[in-house]
């Protein structure tokens, strides 16, 4: 993966036009407003076409995307956001939990601010959840949706679900304690090696201990206090983040308006998010939707960062066929060998073209 | 303590933070009435802002927490605090985002389990081990979640006509969430414009109200549920505006499936008092509230009434179901956990 350069800085989408004249090979920070504050992202790839949105899972953030990026289909770009309270980008006010409808308005306040009418979306584990729901409630504005290593959305007995709301509650009010006092009082701070055994633990083994530094890039700093460790940067919160959980009928139902947008499931071999559990709702969007694909790939629930070639494999047909390339010119031959009147032609409708981009808010 | 706590300000001689050209703590504010029954305005801090309320009666007793209903504000309780033993405390609170409470914060979504937290943060401030509540409508369906999320937190609860989160056919579920997303960020960016809303004349707010809970709440009685939602227009002298946070319109009620109901009636232990309105729906389909009743009828402690009435029974006829909650507060309310409390220490101590 190509490094960002050491002086690009964070930059607006405004000032994207201007970036059009430049190299598109490096990737672009991102900031998107957020009534809060803002989200981060990095615009890999293409610039000139409406991206595939990529959202990480729990606790990640958009570094869990490294290894596949680069195997991906060159005309299509990709803009990996940190979700809020990860990575880079703000985390919510004190005294506000994340709940998983926070992060559906992010999705909608991101095709807001970029024009977008339909969204293209990637998503691992918790987000690919999240868009579960989303390509249920809004299917017509969905054109393309990728889930690592999740069908739909997580359900929970009752006794457990009850549990659940009470320590999600409890700590969380612990947390955002320790998050008021964040300014006075650093996190506990860790050196790189048990920063790696933290996360590799935490992920029950998902994230090997040689990739887990894509994760920890964004999610620690330096601690002012210990020259050698780093501290969690990313919200403690988010642990106790409120998942919307279904009943299976529930889950049913939602799958069954999830007719015509092209649903391409990846299952990573090794772990178990994908199982019986998941039949009834695989059963109905294989009957109800001619454009569902689940594919098995070698690896654990992180199957995207430790195999992304057996990843990209089975998307990139899936993405060659839903989002294919646009064509570049409206001629076979050469510019040079057409008659000069074509090419006067030629020449007027791209000048047009370049026109109406301008007058566009945005190309996309 | 994070809170202040003023004798009798609602004689108008206390420093509460409340702005009284402006906002209203309760209808005589409006009107010229004295208050139906003397309280402090209190305000609690929370990380965003603050929760303001009014306490009747001692102030050195635990009281009994009033939620109010959706919408709706302290002042739901103001025609029944008056029938309360006078030796009963009670706080009537307004929710975040109604009445004299802030509001949250731009960009943050509402949602009918962060009241758990809010409850778990009051009892945090004024320290108190369990909590007595008493609900009305989406308030008395988060005290039944509070019992059977918290069972060990909870002295005792009062449910007014709401009895269980309601359970829609799952299309409308779908539906309704979909409009509700962009609605909500429409009334968001609305919220942060400085532009006031649209002001109306004292009657008719009053027939706004009436409107608005559908005919539920009577005539005479709106300006109880006005007072402390509205404020007053910078525009044109003689008239308010709403001023609750409108982003509540699109409250996140989800909490779960019927299954879900089912194990929280199991796990409910606390004295309990659920009274059901006659005239008034049941908001979902009958067999989803038999269903948990029939558990709860199970329960030693779990005590049902019907009353005649609408949906606001507390406000329009208290007298119709003072009874049965004075006598459920005499027994299970914090004055009696209080005494056994007491008691059982001293057996414990002659014991030694």
């Amino acid at each position: 993966m190509t490094a960002v350069p050491a002086d690009a800085k964070l930059i607006g989408h405004n000032e994207q036009q201007q970036q059009q004249q430049q190299p598109q090979e490096q990737p672009m920070d991102v900031r998107i407003n957020m009534p809060w504050g803002y989200v981060v992202g990095r615009w890999y790839g293409n610039r000139q076409v409406r991206p595939i949105l990529a959202l990480h899972g729990w606790l990640d953030n958009l570094g869990t995307w490294n290894t596949l990026l680069p195997l991906l289909p060159k005309h299509l770009g990709v803009l990996c956001i940190d979700l809020p309270g990860h990575g880079y980008s703000s985390k919510l006010p004190e005294g506000i939990a994340y709940h998983f409808v926070d992060y559906l308005c992010v999705i909608l306040r991101i095709m807001e601010e970029y024009g977008w009418q339909k969204v293209s979306l990637m998503a691992h584990s918790m987000s690919a959840m999240l868009c579960f729901i989303f390509a249920s409630l809004y299917p017509h504005r969905l054109d393309m949706l990728i889930s690592i290593d999740i069908v739909k959305t997580r359900y929970r007995k009752p006794p457990s679900q009850i549990d659940y709301l009470r320590t999600n509650i409890e700590r969380y009010m612990i947390e955002d304690e320790r998050f008021a006092n964040a300014k006075r009082q650093e996190p506990p701070a860790y050196t790189w090696q048990e920063l790696e055994h933290v996360l590799h633990k935490g992920s029950a083994g998902s994230v090997p201990l040689e990739n887990c530094h894509h994760i920890l890039d964004r999610n620690v700093a330096k601690s002012t206090k210990y020259p050698d460790k780093y501290f969690f940067s990313r919200d403690g919160r988010c642990k106790y983040y409120f998942e919307f959980h279904t009943s299976p009928p529930f889950a049913a139902e939602l799958a069954r308006t999830i007719r015509n947008v092209p649903y391409c499931v990846i299952k990573g071999s090794e772990s178990n998010f994908i199982d019986d559990e998941s039949q009834e709702v695989i059963d109905i969007l294989r009957s109800n939707n001619p454009h569902f694909e689940l594919h098995e790939v070698q690896g654990t629930h992180h199957v995207h960062l430790n195999n992304a070639q057996g990843v990209a494999e089975v998307i990139n047909p899936f993405i060659m066929h839903h989002r294919p390339p646009h064509l570049e010119t409206w001629t076979v031959d050469e510019k040079e060998e057409l008659p000069e009147v074509v090419q006067q032609f030629a020449l007027a409708v791209d000048e047009a073209e370049n026109v109406k981009r301008r007058k566009r808010k945005s190309n996309l | 303590m994070e809170f202040e706590f003023k004798e009798n300000s609602s004689d108008g001689t206390d420093g509460s933070p409340v702005d009284l050209n402006l906002r209203f703590r309760h209808a005589g504010d409006l009107t010229g009435e004295p208050p139906t029954r003397a309280f402090s305005e209190i305000s609690i801090k929370v990380p965003w802002g603050h929760i303001a309320g009014k306490w009747y009666g001692p102030q050195t007793v635990q009281p009994i927490l009033g939620l109010h209903g959706w919408q709706d504000n302290a002042g739901t309780y103001d025609l029944l605090v008056p029938l309360l033993s006078p030796d009963v405390a009670f706080l009537s609170i307004d929710l975040p985002g109604h009445g004299l409470s802030s509001r949250l914060p731009d960009g943050c979504y509402y949602n009918s389990v962060d009241n758990l937290y809010v409850i778990r943060l009051i009892m945090k401030q004024y320290k108190w081990e369990k909590v007595s509540l008493i609900g009305h409508s989406m308030s008395s369906i988060i005290a039944f979640v509070f019992a059977a999320v918290f069972p060990d937190k909870v002295d005792m609860v009062i449910g007014i006509d709401a009895l269980k989160p309601h359970q829609r056919p799952y299309p409308a579920v779908i539906r309704t969430m979909e409009t509700r997303l962009d609605e909500f960020l429409r009334e968001d960016e609305r919220n942060r414009s400085k532009t006031e809303p649209p002001s109306y004349t004292y009657d008719e707010l009053i027939e706004r109200v009436y409107l608005g809970s559908f005919h539920s709440v009577n005539k005479e009685l709106c300006k109880h549920i006005l007072a402390r939602n509205i404020q007053k227009s910078g525009k044109y002298p003689d008239k308010f505006f709403f001023c609750r946070d409108r982003r509540l319109k699109f409250y996140n009620y989800a909490i779960g499936s019927q299954e879900l109901c089912v194990e929280m009636a199991q796990r409910i232990t606390c004295p309990y008092l659920f009274i059901k309105a006659t005239n008034s729906s049941y908001f979902e389909d009958k067999k989803y509230y038999d269903e948990v009743l029939e558990v709860l009828l199970k329960k030693p402690n779990f005590e049902y009434v019907e009353a005649s009435g609408s949906h606001h029974l507390h406000l329009n006829n208290p007298e119709a179901i003072i009874d049965p909650v004075n006598k459920f507060i005499h027994r299970f309310g914090p004055a009696a956990v209080a005494a056994a409390r007491k008691k059982a220490k001293e057996a414990a101590e002659s014991k030694l």
